[in-house]
């Protein structure tokens, strides 16, 4: 080969500093000394920052001699050393492996992984995932079969009666009683919502998740869409986040760990929070403007605009490299029934254990705010900004329990349509602002935990002023325009 | 060059850039000081969108192909093609990589894509897919761009 000069030239070299380097260790790091050598030449930084503190007085000569042989190597160590394993494992497979052969089910897979990753056959392919794994199977599965079972025969009728009963029984405070089984109680509103409401969609959502993920298609819908994420300053592995953002945006900021930059868990939390609705979410706005297809067309415009522009000014104002993307992609597999119940089950758990105690927080919060009378000293201020947005004052309640809930707001919204207190465009102005508007208090506290509470914090106050201002205009458009819906 | 900030000379063609996290569009004509970061402005330089874009184009490695200090390998020999040229289905050899920043080198050691290895160029849009060895891996264009290949001739 006609690479071999370089590798020759890098083994002699390496070798003799290799062993100047380990006659100077002094420390015990648990290795041999020339293999903390080898770690040190190829800029391994964890080895650096030990040897510096472990070799006080050695530190700058060893130092020096990495650097020196660095200049003496036209190309990094690391890299050198890479190719120089790949060589020798080339050499082995070609010594030991003679012939292979592929089979007929090796054949079609390789099709059909043709057919997800080509565009023009591949976003088909996308649709009916979508239309059967998601809106079918979760949608009205999960959120529709399920939850109606869960909440309204096992808590709505037997457990949250029982439960009121008995603490009415014995508990002789009614703030305590109101802790535990009132309208915004503990059990009432976090136990029964986390359970009843939230469990059954992310059991289902996780199973067809886990389906995805084990036949390995979730590698080949990132690079269809890595083109499209770019522009919102992400790369395709960004729609694993996303997607579940569709479903729980609490559950997707946490997610969002597996993006590889802060910068991109940035912009993927900031869209999480401004303009990707959830499951929730999406029930009661579809059932708000149901007699209006108008209105449901324009709020989709509305929120798909915002979050192509809010994507593409956060990639262009957030500092930080522009992301790479590359992605290996796995052969298709048929997934083991056993392995997705595993895998399920271990998030169903993991994910109790996150949410659980922010859903118990966020019950004691709206209690103490209430008791303290807090929470009428916001709603009267919330009514000057829900006025300028033309909405009636009564909205203003909605809005702030829209913080905690946000589908809790949307559903006081519903309620105030029934009474005949909104008009179409008011409707429409309404359920687009509470769809920008403050994630729920779940997703609040989440931000804090994960992107910690100064940028927790300002993505909030960024989303609320927001959504007031794209309320605004908007309802001063469809006035200027004299659009009735 | 020479910083005004902390009078370190340096060569102006390897210092790193920081355009790509600057939201102005335009070359500005600034280069980055690398003792202290100081963004001085390089005279003579020629500024604008068509400059930026000759620098750090399409297709070009961040930084652009003459700058680099890690730069692993010579300038293209003959018969040595980027990958985004390539032709699909073509199989190929890895002759090298170019790369200006460590952190995207390890990406592309991690995927094993190195020298001497043979490569097919599978698709090109929405995202380049390469098959090595047994494996088949999606890059995106400024990746791809930092591989550089010899066609092999089919037998």
């Amino acid at each position: 080969m006609s690479n071999e000069k370089p590798e020759a030239r890098y083994q002699r070299l390496a070798a003799d500093y290799r062993k100047r380097i380990a006659a100077r260790l002094k420390a015990d790091y648990g290795f041999r000394p020339d293999f903390v050598a080898l770690l040190l030449i190829q800029d391994d930084q964890e080895m650096l920052q030990l040897v510096r503190e472990k070799e006080p007085e050695a530190w700058t000569e060893i130092a020096g001699l990495v650097t020196e042989l660095k200049e003496r190597l036209d190309e990094p160590p690391a890299y050198l050393i890479a190719r120089y394993y790949q060589a020798r494992a080339s050499r082995l497979a070609a010594e030991t492996i003679c012939c292979q052969k592929r089979s007929a089910v090796a054949d079609f897979q390789l099709q059909l992984s043709r057919l997800m990753i080509n565009p023009v056959t591949g976003l088909p392919i996308l649709f009916l995932i979508l239309y059967f794994g998601l809106y079918l199977f979760v949608g009205r599965f999960g959120a529709g079969v399920l939850v109606d079972l869960l909440e309204e025969h096992l808590f709505n009728q037997r457990l949250t009666p029982w439960l009121t009963g008995a603490s009415n029984r014995w508990l002789p405070w009614p703030a305590l009683r109101e802790l535990f089984t009132g309208e915004y109680g503990i059990i009432t509103l976090g136990v029964r919502y986390a359970v009843a409401l939230i469990l059954p969609i992310v059991t289902t959502f996780f199973l067809a998740f886990a389906v995805l993920e084990d036949t390995g298609y979730l590698p080949r819908l990132a690079l269809l869409l890595d083109r499209f994420f770019k522009k919102i300053g992400l790369t395709g592995r960004a729609v694993i986040p996303l997607v579940l953002g569709l479903g729980c945006d609490t559950m997707a900021t946490l997610v969002t760990r597996t993006l590889p930059t802060r910068r991109e868990r940035f912009i993927a939390t900031l869209l999480l929070a401004l303009a990707v609705p959830c499951a929730a979410q999406l029930g009661v706005i579809f059932s708000l403007l149901a007699e209006k297809p108008a209105g449901i067309a324009v709020w989709a415009m509305i929120i798909l605009a915002v979050f192509l522009l809010a994507g593409f000014l956060a990639s262009r104002l957030v500092p930080g490299d522009p992301p790479d993307f590359y992605l290996e992609i796995p052969l298709l597999r048929r997934p083991l029934f056993s392995n997705i119940l595993v895998k399920t089950g271990a998030r169903i758990k993991w994910y109790f254990l996150e949410i659980m105690p922010m859903f118990i927080f966020a019950s004691l919060l709206i209690w103490a705010g209430r008791l303290s009378h807090l929470f009428d000293l916001l709603v009267r201020i919330l009514t000057f900004p829900v006025r300028w947005l033309g909405l009636p004052a009564e909205t203003a309640v909605a809005f702030l329990f829209g913080f905690f809930r946000r589908d809790y707001g949307a559903g006081g919204l519903y309620d105030l349509k029934k009474a005949g207190l909104l008009s179409g465009n008011q409707l429409l102005v309404a359920a687009v602002t509470l769809t920008l508007f403050l994630p729920c208090v779940a997703q609040f506290l989440m931000n804090i935990k994960e992107r910690g509470w100064k940028v927790g914090v300002s993505i909030s106050i960024f989303t609320l002023f927001f959504s007031f201002t794209v309320g605004f205009f908007l309802n001063l458009g469809l006035n200027l325009l004299g659009i009735n819906l | 060059m020479k910083c005004s900030f902390c009078g370190l000379e340096f060569d102006p063609k390897s210092a790193p850039s920081p355009c790509q996290r600057c939201p102005v569009s335009r070359w500005c004509g600034r280069r980055r000081c690398p003792g202290c970061g100081m963004e001085i402005a390089e005279t003579g330089s020629e500024t604008g969108t068509g400059a930026r874009r000759r620098r750090f184009g399409k297709g070009w490695c961040w930084g652009g192909p003459a700058a680099s200090r890690i730069q692993t390998t010579k300038p293209a020999g003959a018969g040595e093609a980027v990958l985004t040229e390539l032709e699909r289905n073509r199989p190929a050899e890895v002759s090298s990589l170019r790369v200006h920043d460590r952190s995207r080198l390890e990406k592309l050691m991690a995927l094993g894509i190195l020298p001497g290895l043979k490569i097919t160029l599978l698709q090109k849009f929405p995202a380049y897919i390469v098959q090595v060895g047994n494996s088949q891996f999606a890059l995106d264009e400024g990746l791809a761009a930092c591989i550089f290949v010899k066609p092999l001739t089919e037998d």
